[in-house]
């Protein structure tokens, strides 16, 4: 036995010698081929939101419109229109994913709303990959269920609009932020006298409440970082005046009530402070900071021009205003350090408006005339180009959303000024629900408001 | 003073003519004529001819020795001149001698300085020289390596080359098939990269952001996606979500119906990548 041993350990030796030559040369056969997909098309997600309302199901205040109203207005999904849905399925498991994969979507919301009593609603939802698999029943991707007050299935249904658009995009979904805007209507017993309320609305215009009512003027309302409370300026003294007001309490407390104008409040990234325009009795303003917490003012330019609609650096070390100091209205940028003003547009006759664009430090959003009118557009600071968005004409207060992917405006429609949205690559456009008289001065709120 | 010296120069020449003439005639008259002592008249006639002539000769010796003597003043005169001209032309000479020198001394500092020159250019080309020759040598070298080496590599790619030529003709027919085979490849390759690229889905917020998402997938003969394994993540789910269900939805793959051909297309390596 001892004698073989050495024999046999050697033709396993051998084996194994050959075993390792079949497997090396077996190996560029098992070599998976190489595709590189360098570009993709640059379109919406195709998406199907069924309806949630199980007792009525088409009815205009189903959680399900206003999924699809967000997810449509957010510039990156394609909704399907309800009515054109094989099937109002409110379960996973009786779903056929080829059924819905034939109508070109990619993915299907389905969910239940059912009140408990009480004033309560329990809400369910199912976001649904029919690609995910080759299997016939759909992946799922999301599941959440909620309770909450009847009077809450809206800002839920915006909620869910938000979770389905981060998990879709990867971006957090701007569904929850509010709008705050001036809505100016005549008065109903005195149609010569006009009302100017400060409204607070959800950002697909429903839900609208005003934060304060006045005969005057109310001007340029402007969202602290935080969301809590609004600046704007208001001429309920016949001059005008900066205050602040509570959001949630309606509490005012007044900011600047110098000679001549107070204009343009802004709040700082760090919320400390305010930086406003003030004409401080002269004709013309400059742009000044006023510290919130101890009444502070800087003052940053001081020249004979109109220097005015001061918008912060989201570092908070420098600040984008307008100003005619070249003869007409175009964007500068002055440094908070060494107060050094340097121009920064010198595409066309007029630029005004300027803000940073969320989630860029290159780009802002501003109102650029040129042939076709006022529009917005979008000037990139690194390239040096300009991209107009609308094609209106007649654009005011542009204000982007704190992902920087829609711009809220204000535009005229038939002699009325409406609320509109754009998204920043131009590709979607959308009217905001009438309200009585004209809306304008829009101010699209942060993440928390 | 030239025209006086020629006139007197003249005259003196005419004069000794004359008297030459003079003395040849009264000889061949003597020869000829002198009949020996014809008469006494004849003699004294002759004698006073003789004393004229004579009379005559001694005027003009005179007048030769004046001449003589004009002549060697003219003479001394010129000899004063010309030992006049010499002493200028010694001067001339000595001041030309002199500025030679000066010039000599120019020259031979300026040699000197040119040499000194020439000497640290030669001793700079002698560096550069060396360098070049130093230079030389390492190309030289570095040739001869790269020679052998290129020799070598001819060798080596004329050995594969032979080798392959061998191989190829040993089964040309073979090979005429691979390379139709790998068209047919590369043409489904296409097929499968339009067929994907069509269904990705970029967003328009994401267009710019950098992404790089590699999947593996495995195919049925049918070219039905069997399963999708994820082996680079771009880091954003949404983002390699949306090229997931691009896959999906090129599904089935377009995939030759040849079996030999298809077991390349088994299993493939995707790679998204925003460019």
């Amino acid at each position: 036995m001892r004698k073989y041993a050495p024999n046999k350990f050697r033709s396993l030796t051998v084996a194994a010698r050959c075993l390792a030559l079949m497997l090396f040369f077996c190996k560029p056969a098992l070599a998976a081929l190489d595709i590189e997909i360098t570009r993709g098309v640059v379109r919406t997600i195709p998406i199907a939101i069924a309806p949630f309302d199980v007792s009525n199901p088409n009815g205009p205040n189903d959680m399900a419109r206003i999924i699809a109203n967000d997810l449509n207005h957010s510039g990156q999904f394609q909704v399907m229109p309800q009515n054109r849905l094989p099937q109002q399925p409110h379960d996973a498991d009786a779903i056929s994913s080829d059924l819905w994969k034939t109508l070109g979507l990619d993915d299907l919301v389905i969910g239940r709303a059912v009140p408990t009593g009480s004033g309560q609603t329990k809400v369910d939802m199912t976001l649904l990959d029919l690609f995910h698999s080759t299997q016939s029943t759909p992946t799922i991707l999301m599941q959440r269920s909620y309770t909450v007050a009847n009077s809450q299935t809206r800002a839920l249904a915006h909620h869910i609009s938000d979770v389905i658009y981060e998990k879709l995009t990867g971006e957090k979904g701007v569904f929850s932020t509010r709008l705050a805007y001036v809505t100016v209507q005549p008065m109903p017993n005195n149609p010569r006298h006009k009302l100017y309320s400060l409204m607070v609305a959800d950002v697909d215009g429903h839900n609208a409440k005003p934060l304060l009512t006045s005969t005057q003027p109310i001007m340029s309302p402007d969202w602290s970082p935080d969301g809590g409370s609004i600046a704007y300026v208001s001429f309920e003294t016949k001059l005008p005046q900066i205050f602040t007001s509570d959001v949630a309490t309606g509490r005012r407390r007044l900011i600047s009530s110098f000679a001549g104008i107070n204009g343009a409040p802004a709040f700082s990234p760090d919320g400390r402070s305010l930086a406003v325009a003030l004409s401080m009795g002269r004709t013309n303003p400059n742009i000044y900071t006023i510290d919130l917490g101890s009444g502070r003012l800087t003052q940053l330019t001081n020249d004979a021009a109109i220097n005015t609609e001061p918008s912060w650096a989201p570092d908070g070390q420098s600040l984008l205003f307008t100003s005619d100091r070249g003869g007409a209205p175009q964007i500068y940028r002055i440094d908070l350090g060494s107060l050094q003003a340097q121009r920064i547009t010198y595409i066309g006759a007029y630029n005004a408006s300027a803000a940073y664009l969320p989630g860029s430090s290159t780009k802002i959003s501003l109102l650029h005339r040129d042939d076709r009118g006022f529009n917005i557009a979008i000037y990139d600071l690194q390239s040096g180009t300009m991209q107009t968005l609308t094609q209106g004409g007649s654009i005011e207060s542009p204000s982007p959303a704190p992902n920087g992917r829609m711009i809220v405006y204000s535009t005229n429609v038939g002699g009325r000024r409406m609320l509109g949205m754009v998204s920043s690559n131009g590709q979607v456009n959308i009217r905001l629900p009438e309200v009585s008289g004209d809306a304008q001065a829009p101010a699209w709120s942060p993440y928390k408001g | 003073m030239q025209a006086r010296f020629k006139q007197s120069f003249g005259y003196s020449f005419f004069f000794h003519i004359v008297l030459a003439i003079i003395f040849f005639v009264s000889l061949s008259d003597s020869l000829i004529t002198i009949p020996p002592a014809s008469s006494a008249k004849e003699v004294q006639n002759n004698k006073e001819i003789v004393n004229a002539v004579a009379i005559s000769e001694d005027d003009l010796s005179k007048e030769i020795r004046t001449q003589q003597a004009a002549d060697n003043a003219v003479k001394a005169k010129a000899a004063n001149e010309a030992r006049q001209l010499a002493a200028a032309k010694a001067q001339a000479l000595a001041q030309i001698q002199q500025a030679k020198q000066e010039q000599a001394a120019i020259a031979v500092k300026q040699q000197a300085d040119a040499k000194k020159a020439a000497d640290q250019l030669a001793q700079l080309q002698a560096q550069q020289k060396q360098a070049a020759q130093q230079l030389a040598q390492t190309q030289a070298q570095t040739a001869a390596a790269k020679k052998t080496a290129d020799a070598a590599a001819a060798q080596k790619a004329a050995d594969a080359k032979r080798q392959a030529l061998q191989q190829a003709q040993k089964a040309s027919a073979t090979a005429n098939n691979n390379v139709q085979t790998q068209n047919e490849i590369n043409r489904y390759v296409g097929l499968i990269t339009q067929a994907i690229q069509a269904q990705w889905t970029q967003l328009p917020g994401a267009a710019q952001q950098k992404l790089a998402t590699t999947m593996i997938i495995r195919l049925a003969a049918d070219g039905t996606v069997l399963q999708v394994q994820n082996v680079g993540s771009s880091g954003n789910p949404a983002l390699d979500r949306l090229a997931l269900t691009a896959v999906y939805k090129a599904s089935p793959l377009p995939v030759p119906a040849d079996p030999s051909l298809f077991a390349s297309f088994r299993e493939l390596k995707v790679k998204f990548s925003d460019t």
